[in-house]
């Protein structure tokens, strides 16, 4: 009876197959997660089960917290897509940390600059956004360079220069774009013109949601449809095929690294002229890392990277919400999450024996 | 530049000062070099030296008790080092991934338990802690100059030399050590000899998760009284570019680290001055990026000779 | 004298995906005796000395040692009953001391400490006692290969083994040094020690063995005293009878081919050891040259310096009338040269792309591929479409990733898309090697067919029958130096090459040079 009924489904569905086995490690993963958040918030919580589940439905409790969702969400998506560049190259490249922050005072002076903006917002945030973005791909050069020529370890270099451009960065904005007079860390107020506008009413939804969209499209156009897409990812795949292939290395890593450091570059900007009304990050921001996890959750694929920022995004979107009618809500909180996903996800073994368990059922049944 | 700082570069007072900011860099080179000897990369030193600062004031506060601390900060190191031992070797994941996810996660959660203890997000202040005392060494202190640089630093700056030595023993004089250094450069050739590579990297990473969490715990029992947020301030990943720049040996892992922790001295003297901080505080990461960037051109040519 | 040591008896080796790697083999060592094993590449020599040092599990079939059936669990186990082995690639650690290297895992104590002096002193005496000139506090990485080799052996004696397999030792050794490996084995032999010796160099064998053991496709074929066989006929023993496959029946002539390949005075170093040693040969459009030879005498070399892969050291190679020597890997494919490489997982394919990304590798920057910027996908999928029915891959779609292929699949996408550039020369290195008869005798038509559309193939394979069916004209390699040339295989039998082969014969260098067309 039961070999009967196998039979009819034996030729619809089976989660061993890959994509749907990739599903189930994913979903598994998230359950996983989200369980031994529960099991945290129980230790701590006066009220776990509500906390938990406020948690997991605050954000559809309006438009405007949903809205904050996509606010949240743009920045790691910027920093996700960069960070999928170095990782589909096989470079393991972690700059956009600092590149966010650099590239944050270098937009800055370009939008509390009255001399330089002409007041007509359309160009002015645009001239804003490039610059930043290409101030971001140059300097991302330098490791790429150093990686390209010399086969430096472009992780630890890229790390040490996080800290270095933070310090250069930090001092740019006390020294030259501070308001005088004005105790603090703050740059003087942007101007409107520079800004990016609201999109949607009642939200903080800010027209950079588009500008990543666009770029999520461009990337994954850039990685499919282009030869240096293909590039990209066949050196990622396997270097040495690239190479018997005639591919340069050099050239590509460059070429990467730039087109990294444009996209950290501009996810800086968006988020700074979109949300914030003067430049106030007095450490970097933490979004290049992130932006690393988007990556390895999304699998590397600029579709996958947003989903993930947008999931990611909509437990932070909601901690921070309810930080405040919570004593032990807070967007922090939501890194259990993150650090359970990367651990499961990228282990290749996770839920394998039980693939292999089904796959030998099958067989054995098959006889 | 006023004279007057370059000459207290020369005093007894400044080398203390250099193995007082040279110690957490100390534990966590020690911390990257042994894992990275048997040939499993530990690039979460950054992250355990969190939760070594942060799990060492909590358990202080709750044990009362200075050393009670001390055992849970060893703890907690043995702990992130069987998930990272766990997930590496076990689960076949990529370290790198597994480091940046547990470096993200400490530094996170880190600052959500303060919350949850304290109820502020900026430092344990409120919490009762304790620190590890400070030592000076009987007959040492007497003496002029090598007193003053010797003597009255905190208990786990003398750990921290302690266990420096044992390492250097342990890796050089002991069969462990050896067969770390093999598991390292070639595993099947260990293999082929009856070493059980798993165990000896286990082991490896166990040492590199306790050296890491005491490197933490110098900085909030010791160094300063407290946790506040980001007080590791990338001194983890200060101690991995020791450890790439040493290549395996381990007395050039503790003059890079040397020379790290004189550039860090430099900085602090500056500091006082009216240069603009946030400038000097680049200085070690500096020294860092052309010790990197030297070792590369070397190989580079070396490559190239070939 | 005649006491039997290592009994194997009946053993039958299947590997989990149907490869039968061994049939019923059955060898005795005796104690104290010199006992070559032979065959050919791929004969199942390798797989034998894994189950017998428990790398591998037999599928069925028993060893006996010392009179007893053993089931060793692992190499460890095997080590400390006393059977030591050599392996091909050294398992040392060139960082290491040689007594620290020799140790290793059973190192001296003093406490808790490592008790290196004892070390050097244990070491040292092991070594005069087996007349080993060697310092031990030296350094591995600053010894030569042949020194190596004395730390391996030293090894396996600090551990008490009484039998000794040597897999391959005299490949990297020079005559002189050979000679002086040679002595020692004697010596051990005459201490009571087991020596196995397995090579493909006949001569080498003869000599030193007191018995010699044939192994053929996986199977014995008989154990003999070494003074009652001769060279011949342990060759034809090795090599056996093959079927006529030759393919001289669909070959048709190039009408003034045009010179393709000239390659002259090529030497290659690595690591300053020479690995290629002056050689000379060209190709015409229109024939196929194979270069014949056991693996690891340089032919792998020759083609990784030849396709760009590694750079060189002496020498020009001409593509038609260009040299190409210092050109990058990109435009000598521009030239007109495409490249199947012998190992198709490592450099020929990416294996976690699709198939049509892996179609157009080498060919994406063409115009007909892309534009300024833009793939043109269309036009890949069509082509990819094309090449996948032409080269009948078997998959559902273009789409499918290569590691889901199976070897011969995989091994057809590689050759479809260095054939889809329509080369001028085609460089083929083991092109059939690890796959089924089917998909092999597949690519051994279109080589053919490109031959006779006028491209110029070298074909290299360490698979005798492969290139004796294919090639026009064939060179054999030994040694890093061609030591032999035929015009023709007319006429030309296995054990003739064999002999060239096994390093037994060798041309004189009027002779050698008629591989070259002078121009």
């Amino acid at each position: 009876m039961t070999t009967n009924s196998n039979k009819v489904a034996k030729s619809t569905f089976k989660w061993t197959e890959e994509r749907p086995f990739e599903a189930l490690r994913i979903l598994s993963s998230i359950l996983i997660a989200l369980v031994i958040t529960f099991a945290v918030l129980c230790f701590v919580s006066p009220d776990p089960v509500n906390d938990f589940i406020s948690l997991l439905i605050y954000p559809t409790k309006s438009s405007f917290n949903f809205g904050y969702v996509f606010v949240k969400m743009v920045p790691l998506c910027f920093a996700g897509l960069a960070t999928l560049l170095y990782f589909r190259t096989g470079l393991f490249n972690l700059s956009t940390e600092g590149i966010f922050y650099i590239s944050g005072v270098a937009c800055t002076y370009i939008a509390i600059n009255t001399n330089i903006l002409t007041g007509n917002s359309i160009i002015d945030s645009a001239m804003t956004i490039l610059f930043a973005a290409i101030v971001g791909g140059l300097i991302a050069l330098i490791p790429g360079y150093l990686k390209g020529k010399l086969n430096a370890d472009e992780m630890v270099i890229s790390l040490m220069m996080n800290n270095i451009l933070y310090g250069i960065g930090f001092y740019i904005v006390k020294t030259y774009l501070a308001v005088p007079g004005i105790t603090g860390t703050s740059s003087a107020p942007f101007e409107t013109s520079a800004k990016l506008s609201n999109i949607i009413p009642k939200t903080q939804v800010h027209s950079g949601i588009l500008i990543m969209l666009a770029m999520v499209i461009l990337v994954y156009i850039v990685l499919f449809k282009t030869k240096l897409g293909y590039s990209i990812r066949m050196t990622g795949l396997n270097k040495s095929f690239a190479k018997y292939s005639g591919m340069s290395a050099f050239s590509l890593f460059m070429a990467v690294h730039f087109m990294a450091g444009f996209l950290g570059g501009m996810g800086s900007a968006v988020e700074l002229m979109g949300v914030y009304r003067a430049f106030t990050w007095s450490t970097t921001p933490g979004l290049g890392f992130a932006g690393a996890l988007m990556a390895m959750l999304g699998k590397n694929h600029p579709i996958g990277v947003m989903v993930a920022a947008f999931g990611i995004s909509y437990l932070r979107a909601s901690a921070q919400l309810l930080a405040n009618s919570s004593p032990v809500i807070d967007v922090k909180l939501v890194s259990i999450v993150e650090v359970i996903l990367t651990l499961l996800i990228s282990s290749q073994y996770f839920l394998r024996k039980w693939r292999e368990k089904q796959l030998l059922k099958e067989e054995q049944k098959n006889g | 530049m006023d004279s007057n700082i370059i000459s207290s570069f020369f005093t007894a007072d400044f080398v203390f000062v250099v193995i007082r900011v040279g110690v957490p860099l100390l534990f966590a080179a020690m911390s990257a070099y042994i894992a990275a000897l048997a040939g499993i990369s530990n690039i979460a030193v950054e992250g355990i030296m969190i939760f070594g600062a942060l799990f060492g004031v909590y358990f202080s506060a709750i044990t009362g008790s200075a050393w009670g601390g001390l055992a849970g900060v060893v703890a907690i190191g043995i702990l992130c080092a069987l998930v990272i031992a766990f997930f590496t070797m076990k689960m076949k994941a990529n370290p790198i991934m597994i480091g940046i996810a547990l470096n993200l996660f400490a530094a996170d959660i880190s600052i959500w338990l303060l919350l949850v203890w304290t109820g502020s997000k900026g430092t344990t202040a409120s919490l009762p802690s304790k620190v590890l005392p400070t030592v000076n060494i009987p007959f040492l202190e007497n003496i002029p100059i090598l007193g003053e640089i010797l003597s009255g630093h905190y208990f786990l700056t003398y750990v921290c030399i302690v266990l420096a030595i044992l390492l250097a023993i342990l890796v050089y004089r002991t069969p462990l050590g050896l067969h770390m250094k093999a598991c390292g450069l070639d595993a099947h050739a260990a293999e082929s000899v009856g070493i059980k590579v798993n165990r000896v990297r286990l082991i490896a990473i166990i040492l590199s998760g306790i050296f890491a969490a005491l490197g933490g715990a110098y900085l909030s029992m010791g160094y300063m009284s407290i946790f506040s947020n980001n007080m590791t301030a990338s001194r983890g990943w200060i101690g991995i570019a020791a450890q790439a720049v040493g290549q395996g040996n381990f007395l050039i892992v503790v003059i890079t680290t040397a020379v790290f922790a004189f550039a860090q001295g430099i900085v602090n003297r500056l500091a006082l001055t009216t240069l603009p901080a946030e400038l000097i505080n680049t200085i070690p990461y500096i020294f860092v990026l052309i010790g990197l960037i030297g070792l590369s051109i070397n190989e580079y040519r070396k490559a190239k000779s070939h | 004298m005649d006491e039997i040591i290592l009994k194997l008896e009946n053993i039958t080796k299947i590997y989990p995906n149907g490869t039968v790697a061994n049939k019923n083999i059955n060898i005795e060592l005796k104690k104290g005796e010199i006992h070559s094993i032979v065959g050919e590449n791929g004969a199942g020599k390798s797989t034998l000395m894994k189950m017998i040092f428990a790398i591998e599990k037999p599928t069925e079939g028993k060893i006996y040692y010392k009179g007893k059936e053993v089931h060793f669990q692992s190499s460890m186990e095997a080590i400390n009953n006393g059977i030591g082995m050599v392996h091909q690639h050294f398992m040392l650690i060139p960082s290491f001391t040689v007594a620290q290297n020799i140790v290793l895992g059973s190192e001296p104590t003093n406490g808790a400490f490592i008790d290196m002096k004892q070390a050097v002193k244990e070491t040292q005496e092991l070594a005069k006692k087996y007349n080993f000139d060697i310092d031990v506090n030296q350094k591995v990485a600053d010894l030569n290969v042949s020194a190596k080799q004395k730390v391996e052996i030293l090894k396996t004696l600090y551990r008490d083994a009484e039998v000794i397999i040597l897999d391959e030792p005299t490949a990297v050794l020079t005559p002189q040094e050979t000679e002086q490996l040679f002595e020692q084995l004697v010596k051990f032999k005459e201490m009571g020690h087991t020596i196995v010796f397995i090579s493909h160099k006949l001569n080498e064998v003869k000599q030193i063995s007191d018995r010699i053991s044939v192994i053929r496709l996986g199977e014995t074929k008989g154990t003999y005293d070494a003074k009652d066989i001769t060279i011949q006929q342990l060759t034809e023993l090795i090599i056996g009878k093959s079927l006529d496959t030759s393919f001289d029946k669909y070959k048709t002539e190039v009408q003034d081919p045009e010179m393709i390949l000239d390659v002259r005075n090529f030497n290659y170093k690595e690591n300053n050891v020479s690995k290629v040693k002056n050689v000379n040969f060209s190709i015409k459009g229109g024939e196929i040259l194979g270069i014949a030879g056991v693996q690891g005498n340089g032919q792998e070399e020759l083609i990784r310096a030849i396709t760009g892969l590694v750079p060189f050291q002496e020498g020009t190679i001409k593509l038609g009338n260009t040299e190409i020597q210092n050109l990058s890997i990109l435009k000598k494919r521009n030239a007109g040269m495409s490249y199947i490489p012998e190992d198709r997982m490592i450099d020929g394919c990416a294996a976690e792309a699709s198939i049509q990304d892996n179609m157009i590798s080498t060919t994406y920057t063409t115009d007909k591929y892309s534009g300024k910027v833009f793939l043109k996908s269309g036009k890949i999928r069509d082509v990819s479409l094309k090449l996948i029915k032409r080269f009948s891959v078997k998959t559902n779609s273009e789409k499918e990733k290569v590691s889901s292929l199976s070897g011969g699949n995989i091994q057809k996408v590689v050759v479809a898309r260095e054939w889809s550039t329509r080369p001028k020369l085609m460089i083929a290195e083991q092109p059939t090697r690890g796959i089924d008869v089917g998909s092999a005798n597949y690519i051994h038509q279109q080589l053919v067919q490109m031959r006779n559309e006028g491209s110029g193939i070298l074909l290299v394979s360490a698979d005798l029958n492969e290139v004796m069916a294919l090639s026009d004209r064939l060179l054999v390699m030994y040694d890093g130096e061609v030591v032999g040339y035929f015009d023709s295989l007319k006429g030309v039998t296995e054990s003739d090459l064999g002999l060239y082969m096994l390093g037994v014969e060798r041309q004189s260098e009027e002779e050698l040079r008629r591989a070259c067309y002078d121009n």
